[in-house]
């Protein structure tokens, strides 16, 4: 496989360095999943494994890298930025008291004396293995108890390389009991090369802890595009994460969350647009692992011409889980023939007083909604415009934030065919 | 005096099935006219043909519209024309903002007759007075429209969109029907302020409560797709009394 070359001079402390060992022989053994595997049924990703990836190069001009992003506002919060692999100090900027919080992997390996801290579940996902096994950048973010960060913190990374580059980014987010905080993720730059992203997040959050995660992928549409996700919680905490997947020839979303213990809570929302003959795919596995836990779902998947969308959520209700609750919506909109989306919710219950419900649609547009609009003088093909972004539009509504929530509905909006006909009307 | 609407002989079936059978009606700039009926009569089915709801089809007759063929234009260019219709059952639409729809409506109707574009400060100038007149709290504005508005705020909302466009003719269809006696004088109120010697209504309803209101020039009586009785104001307070199985029975006795 191309990837030996990438396992040498990586960085890291004694512990990270086992983990990857065997992470990396793990891989070797087991290679990239194939469409045999359940999971990866509609998701081919094992021609990366003939692809001669390097880890990094160095950034372009900050006047290219400008030209290039449509940065998301932080309201002076902190901002890390990673540019073609490699973290970049000269364009990042740490918010004074975000000082003690939020450390780029770079210079602070140390903090990872014990290794990486979700190792285990990290281990058992195939796009974990390869972060583990290859990661040389990222960040920790650690929030103490008590502390509320009220500004956001926000991690870009940007492929601005024609260089085919597997970029393996590693976020540790760890919030201390009753402590709060925002993450931000983009993912941007619009390169033309056969880029491969693959991100692990994993978060730990400790009892009454809330953490709001947002993640936004715009990457070029040659891009390959993968990331996992993996969150337990702890008593009473809650986590929000919405999830925008805009960009990318191929991107693939695994979402795990863990409600461990009494009251924890998770809503999970996004929106994704395979719309340039491009392919998104969600998996997302929630599991009640304790009584008095709540999760809801909400995303919403427009796909266009030659475009395909998959939608997968699992939830999970272990057998002492009771009085849980589980929602799950997941509407989707077809904007041509040769566009297909697959949703599938799937809910495997051990409990008996649980209150669960899901529902799933794949469809077009509404045509009493399509007539009213023409009905106020808005012609078809604005309408049918609007109403496209109106669908995406209605997964930002989870988002308090109104700055962000704007800046994501122009991005949405902008991905959209023929955006331009009713944005010149309002 | 000059002709806002002519229907001519307008025939009008659903799913094969026929809703209009000859119907013929005038109604002249600066008029307000009534049509009343039984359930079932066409009321609905005549509003809708005039906004230009696909599903219906148009078997024969003429319909014009300010000396234009009204039934070849598409339903946005009637209503860039000046034609609005209320709807009974307006529509929640989920993610699209109730200021943007305002706005895309307004300039849609200014772009097609050459006028500037309305710009930011303009229209909330314009919208905030319009929402106070039809007593419909700001907030509104950023919600989705219809979403999660009671019945009478849906009414509310059609009549704050009609205030916005300034409609050469409006078809109310049933605005009436499920509004207090609040609303229903707010909504009165609206229509009342855009009568004008160059703008008509036609003003669909079940109930002479509205007529009280909003004082009709003529009423008419749609039965079995057809207008078949037409007199002024006291028409509707008759029907209001006699009901109308007294038009049925006294068609019955005419000869034909």
């Amino acid at each position: 496989m191309a990837f030996n070359g990438l396992y040498k001079d990586l960085p890291g402390s004694s512990a990270v360095d086992a983990q990857r060992k065997d992470a990396f022989e793990r891989f070797m053994r087991a290679g990239l999943p194939t469409r045999r595997d359940e999971d990866w049924r509609y998701t081919e990703i094992s021609a990366l494994g003939e692809i001669d990836f390097r880890h990094a190069v160095a950034p372009p001009a900050t006047a290219k890298q400008a030209a290039h992003h449509d940065p998301l506002p932080i309201r002076a919060g902190s901002k890390l930025t990673f540019v073609n692999g490699r973290y970049a100090p000269e364009s990042s900027t740490i918010n004074q008291s975000h000082r003690m919080l939020v450390h780029p992997l770079e210079t602070n390996w140390t903090k990872l004396s014990d290794g990486f801290p979700g190792h285990e579940r990290v281990f058992a996902h195939p796009l974990g293995l390869v972060n583990t096994a290859f990661t040389q950048l990222g960040a920790v973010i650690s929030i103490p108890k008590n502390s509320h960060v009220d500004t956001p913190i926000l991690l870009e990374f940007l492929q601005l390389s024609d260089d085919t580059l597997a970029v393996q980014p590693r976020l540790i987010i760890e919030l201390a009991a009753n402590s709060s905080a925002e993450v931000i993720v983009q993912h941007a730059g619009q390169s033309s090369a056969t880029n491969w992203t693959n991100m692990v997040t994993e978060i730990h959050q400790s009892a009454g802890s809330k953490l709001t995660f947002i993640h936004v992928q715009e990457q070029g549409l040659a891009a390959t595009h993968t990331c996992l996700t993996t969150a337990a919680l702890k008593r009473d905490a809650h986590f929000s994460g919405g999830y925008f997947d805009l960009g990318g020839k191929l991107a693939r979303n695994d979402i795990e969350i863990a409600l461990d213990e009494h009251g924890a809570s998770a809503e999970l929302f996004g929106a994704f647009l395979p719309i340039q003959s491009q392919h998104a795919d969600n998996h997302i596995k929630i599991d009640h692992r304790a009584p008095n836990t709540t999760s809801n779902e909400y995303f919403r998947g427009i796909a266009g011409p030659k475009s395909r969308g998959v939608f997968n959520g699992k939830v999970i209700v272990h057998k002492h889980a009771q009085k849980i609750s589980a929602q799950q919506r997941s509407d989707n909109l077809l904007l041509d023939k040769t566009a297909e989306i697959d949703t599938k919710p799937e809910l495997e219950i051990y409990a008996d007083d649980v209150k669960c419900s899901h529902g799933a649609t794949v469809g077009e547009l509404d045509e009493q909604h399509l007539f009213y609009l023409q009905s106020r003088g808005i012609n078809e093909l604005a309408a049918r415009a609007l109403l496209t972004f109106a669908f995406a539009n209605s997964s930002l509504d989870f988002i308090k934030d109104e700055a962000l929530r704007t800046a994501l509905s122009e991005k949405i909006a902008k991905r959209l065919p023929q955006h331009e006909k009713w944005e010149r009307l309002t | 005096m000059k002709a806002m609407l002519t229907i001519e002989d307008l025939h009008v079936s659903v799913d094969g099935q026929p809703i209009l059978k000859g119907l013929n009606l005038t109604v002249a700039a600066g008029e307000i006219h009534a049509i009343m009926g039984p359930n079932g009569s066409g009321k609905s089915t005549l509003a809708q043909v005039l906004a230009g709801k696909e599903d219906y089809e148009i078997t024969s007759g003429r319909v014009t519209y300010r000396d234009q063929n009204l039934l070849d234009m598409l339903p946005e260019e009637r209503a860039r024309a000046g034609l609005f219709l209320a709807f009974q059952y307006p529509v929640e639409i989920p993610g699209v903002n109730n200021a943007y729809l305002l706005k895309a409506a307004v300039n849609a109707k200014r772009a097609a007759r050459g006028e500037p574009l309305v710009d930011a400060f303009e229209f909330m100038q314009l919208v905030k007075e319009r929402m106070a007149q039809v007593e419909i709290s700001q907030e509104f504005l950023h919600r989705s429209v219809n979403e999660g508005f009671s019945g009478g705020e849906k009414k509310r909302n059609e009549i704050l969109q009609m205030l916005m466009l300034e409609p050469e003719l409006a078809v109310l269809d049933e605005t009436d029907s499920g509004l207090d006696v609040d609303a229903l004088r707010i909504v009165a109120g609206g229509v009342n302020s855009l009568r004008h010697p160059d703008r008509s209504m036609i003003v669909v309803t079940h109930y002479q409560r509205l007529l009280e209101l909003i004082v009709p020039d003529r009423v008419h009586v749609l039965a079995n797709g057809q207008i078949v009785k037409s007199g002024d104001k006291e028409l509707a307070r008759e029907l209001d009394e006699r009901g109308y199985d007294w038009v049925r029975t006294e068609l019955a006795a005419t000869p034909t």
